[in-house]
């Protein structure tokens, strides 16, 4: 029996999403780890073209105090 | 003209007035020089991610704005030097406003999204991790596939 795996399909094109603003924290808290770490998409299952946008609005955020460039606070 | 946002995060230590006119200062310098401010939002004091300056908050303001763009060096250089901005950023800006500060389309994507896929979800699907509450599974995503999964790391 082959090992089933879902089929992982990108978020933001599942939910026609174009933008990712990246002031949104509740949005990019998901694609980062407890770290403050982007994950990459080969896990959250995001496209290229939005795993870029992403990439680029969780940058912002960083530079905005949104989200932080690193905590250490972790477990 | 081209459309842009300009965020900026000012001292939120300083009078409300005070706060009020560093904001509006921008705002007056993107119309004085020919732009037109198309949204204008205020976020309010929220927390710094990390400290700025000593501080842990700061006020935020966003401005999405139609303007030339030989203006924006003069805001940037108004923004550098007020001594009250904490920070600030301009991008192009190619969204819908009424979708990003609508909050609209952004509130369905969290809500339904969860709503729709978490019976199936399997356990280890790393946007869940914020939902059960700190401590708890943490990092789901990252132990994947053939790997066993390693609580501890």
């Amino acid at each position: 029996m082959p090992i089933m795996r879902r089929k992982k399909i990108c978020r933001f094109c599942d939910n026609k999403i174009d933008y990712i603003d990246y002031k949104d924290e509740r949005l990019l808290r998901r694609f980062v780890n407890e770290r403050g770490k982007l994950l990459p998409s080969r896990i959250t299952g995001n496209c290229a073209i939005h795993q870029r946008e992403l990439t680029r609005a969780v940058k912002r955020g960083r530079i905005m105090a949104i989200l932080a460039f690193e905590s250490e606070s972790y477990r | 003209m081209k459309r842009y946002e300009t965020t900026v995060i000012v001292n939120p230590q300083a009078e409300e007035s005070q706060i009020d006119e560093q904001v509006k200062s921008v705002a007056r310098l993107i119309t004085e020089n020919g732009g037109k401010i198309i949204r204008e939002e205020r976020m309010g004091t929220r927390r710094l991610a990390y400290p700025i300056e000593g501080l842990n908050q700061g006020y935020y303001a966003v401005f999405c704005y139609e303007s030339e763009p030989p203006v924006l060096p003069i805001i940037d250089r108004h923004l550098k030097l007020g001594e009250a901005y904490l920070r600030h950023l301009t991008i192009i800006f190619d969204g819908d406003p009424e979708v990003v500060y609508g909050d609209k389309a952004r509130r369905s994507f969290d809500m339904e999204q969860e709503r729709e896929r978490e019976p199936q979800d399997d356990d280890r699907r790393p946007f869940r991790s914020d939902h059960r509450g700190g401590g708890g599974g943490g990092r789901g995503g990252y132990n994947r596939g053939s790997r066993s999964r390693n609580e501890g790391f």
